[in-house]
């Protein structure tokens, strides 16, 4: 008992002590930027003429994740040379949102500038949290994602990591198989997967995000983009035949015995990994792959997977879609113009190119894409990022809706029901078309 | 004897039922953290790697890496927390329960409930009053603030906890106490406290458990790396198109053995301290 009232004693000792530690630190960041005193005036300022002068002294909040984080040495040039503080807030992709969301409904920021994922576009648009900004005709015709932040004419965030769709495959196994050449439609990679498949070189050639989650509404997205050439009508509602092509696609894939059926319960990241580890032979996935494919501490399979451009139905899709990460500034915050200021560093050609140095980030940029590929700093397949990167197009006839997430929702529960036997293509396209178009007339009452 | 012997093995089913729950979670954890990255997401019906590799591990315990300073920073940031949340909220639920106790006032039964329905409160109908309260008041990214609102948290569950431990003592000892003549300063310091040890124990490990594992609050309160607890931290190993499993799964490993150790070490006084005053009051 003695024992137990010394450990006791020790235990609230210890806390006592760390307590006491806890309450002594101060605070160590000003992350509040409605607790900042100064303010700004809320005066234009364009892309070009930015008076440096207002925003110096100030400090704006940066809420970015790891990915996206520039290095002190790098935030240490902007402050230098703009006289402005950051406060660098790496905050996980899901926790921003969470984050923007929770401050913005009680009216404040959570940082002056944060990440906009193009999903959260129409969300954070509808509810006034974004301040539109100025963008130089330059800008806008470098890059083509920006037309995902793009809504009435303003454009209220700068895309900084490139992200589309391209496809890959495993060039061995292609070999293996005795097929020669990549396919270019749909028709020609099923003969060829099932010749692989029979083959015996690999159980599962064509490995497609099917779990009921996210990455099966961007599946659709492209899926329909591309060998349709849309997937919303003009008012936003769902386009039938462009759906019910997608789906079928996905029935036949799977009643072909072709998708490793363990991918209607996992997550889109273990679908696109599959190519990596050699257990498949052709993936759509994202860009960002064209490094990863290469990286002996990512894949099994290094210098047998080739990128290309994505099949269609008569010949190569022409077109990818975008799945970009941006920069916005927060309508709520206080330093817009500093804020601003941000943005346009950190989105300007010199940012990006020493953050693709850094942290190997694919830029936005054309101009700058062409400028590495030349010097050869894109890697292997340069070229074919490049080009797919001129090849993007949204599939938002007027940008992301306010309710994308309850029609991903719908999208990715319908395609998970497909694939699991459920529903038949035809039974999935009634069920996703009305449900979605049904979310889009609700909203337009 | 048969019967004895069905309820025995219906017993020890639970039992392992229970264990496979509870505890299949944290090996199965264990076993992805020191599997090699290349078979995590193989397409294996193996339960256990093929070899063990310990480099997550190393890398967390390596003082160089960025890892261990993100998960250690987290740690210790989740103890200041916890600390702080101690600090503040067991004297506060003892008072308060102990007036509750010994005070026969008006409005005392009308408190008690009110405290009791705040326990059903979901933290995401407070979270945007509190988020306003704080950045307006310069309060975010401080673990002191952060601490204040888990005690609200909390308060009300340790202090209904203390009034059953407090019911639970004989009502003869107060009065023999008054009948030599302590008044109540005396029958609290000398009576009371010393009477009091065990729950005060439980309650400080149910403040810490219950610290420990808040997500949502510092969440949204707290921002930079250097107050971000060691929840938060968990998700900066999953990146733009990859989640590093192995990683998150030997972090989650090591943020646990905290919690458990205490939890294991005071688990008599835990278990009493809630169970204490259920038959009685």
């Amino acid at each position: 008992m003695k024992l137990m009232k010394r450990m006791l004693a020790l235990f609230l000792g210890l806390f006592l002590l760390i307590g006491l530690a806890a309450c002594g630190q101060p605070s160590t960041t000003e992350s509040d930027s409605s607790s900042e005193d100064e303010t700004t005036e809320e005066t234009s300022d364009t892309e070009e003429e930015t008076d440096e002068a207002s925003s110096e002294g100030e400090t704006v909040s940066f809420m970015i994740p790891d990915w996206g984080a520039p290095s002190d040495e790098l935030l240490a040039e902007f402050e230098e040379s703009s006289g402005i503080t950051v406060d660098l807030q790496p905050t996980s992709w899901d926790d921003i949102h969470n984050k923007v969301t929770t401050a913005a409904a009680g009216g404040n920021a959570a940082a002056d500038v944060f990440e906009v994922d193009w999903a959260w576009m129409g969300e954070f648009t509808d509810a006034g949290w974004l301040e539109p900004l100025d963008i130089s005709q330059e800008t806008i015709d470098d890059m083509p994602t920006l037309e995902t932040f793009e809504k009435d004419g303003d454009y209220y965030a700068v895309p900084y990591a490139n992200d589309f769709r391209i496809a890959f495959y495993n060039e061995a196994m292609f070999d293996e198989a005795g097929i020669e050449g990549f396919p270019q439609t749909w028709d020609q990679l099923i003969a060829d997967s099932e010749a692989i498949k029979e083959a015996g070189v690999v159980d599962y050639p064509v490995s497609i995000p099917s779990g009921a989650e996210e990455n099966s509404t961007t599946t659709f997205l492209w899926l329909t983009m591309t060998r349709s050439g849309q997937t919303f009508n003009e008012d936003g509602t769902l386009d039938e035949d462009a759906t019910a092509d997608a789906l079928a696609l996905y029935e036949e894939l799977y009643a072909k015995d072709l998708v490793d059926p363990a991918l209607t319960n996992a997550s889109g990241m273990d679908a696109y990994f599959k190519i990596t580890l050699g257990e498949a032979s052709a993936m759509i996935g994202p860009s960002s792959f064209v490094n990863r494919i290469e990286s002996e501490e990512d894949s099994q399979v290094v210098g047998e997977v080739q990128p290309g451009q994505l099949p269609g139905i008569d010949a190569l899709a022409e077109n990818t879609v975008p799945f970009t990460e941006a920069v916005g500034v927060s309508a709520q915050s206080e330093n817009k113009e500093a804020a601003s200021e941000l943005v346009k560093w950190y989105t300007s050609s010199e940012t990006q190119e020493k953050l693709h140095e850094e942290l190997s980030q694919n830029p936005p940029r054309i101009s700058l894409l062409e400028k590495l590929n030349e010097e050869g700093k894109m890697g292997e397949h340069g070229e074919v990022f490049l080009d797919m990167s001129q090849r993007v197009e949204s599939p938002f006839p007027n940008g992301v809706p306010s309710y994308y997430t309850q029609m991903s929702t719908v999208i990715f529960n319908t395609v998970n029901e497909l694939v699991t036997g459920n529903l038949t293509a035809e039974e999935a396209t009634d069920q996703m078309v009305t449900e979605v178009n049904a979310i889009v007339e609700a909203e337009a009452e | 004897m048969g019967k004895f012997k069905t309820k025995r093995v219906i017993y020890v089913l639970a039992v392992i039922v229970f264990v496979f729950f509870t505890l299949g979670p944290i090996v199965w954890a264990f076993i992805i953290s020191v599997t090699p990255e290349s078979e995590q997401l193989a397409s294996t019906t193996n339960l256990l790697p093929s070899y063990l590799y310990f480099g997550n591990y190393q890398e967390l315990f390596d003082q160089t890496s960025s890892a261990h300073k993100t998960v250690f920073q987290g740690i210790l940031n989740s103890l200041k927390a916890a600390g702080l949340t101690i600090l503040i909220g067991v004297p506060l639920s003892f008072i308060t329960a102990y007036a509750f106790y010994r005070f026969r006032f008006t409005g005392r039964r009308f408190l008690i409930s009110s405290l009791m329905v705040t326990m059903i409160i979901p933290v995401f109908a407070t979270i945007v009053p509190i988020y306003a309260i704080f950045a307006n008041n310069g309060l975010l990214d401080d673990l002191k603030w952060v601490a204040v609102i888990y005690v609200t948290a909390f308060l009300p569950l340790n202090t209904w906890i203390m009034i059953n431990y407090f019911q639970s003592l004989p009502k003869e000892l107060f009065e023999a106490a008054q009948v030599e003549g302590a008044n109540e300063g005396r029958i609290f310091i000398d009576i009371v406290l010393p009477l009091a040890w065990p729950i005060i124990l439980t309650s400080t490990l149910l403040m810490f458990l219950s610290s420990w594992s808040q997500y949502q609050i510092p969440l949204i309160l707290t921002s930079s790396q250097n107050t971000k607890v060691v929840t938060l931290v968990l998700a900066d190993f999953m990146g733009r198109d990859s989640i590093n499993y192995g990683m998150i799964a030997a972090s989650g490993i090591i943020t646990i053995l905290p919690p458990s150790i205490i939890a294991i070490i005071f688990r008599k006084y835990l278990i009493s301290g809630l169970s204490q005053g259920s038959t009685k009051g």
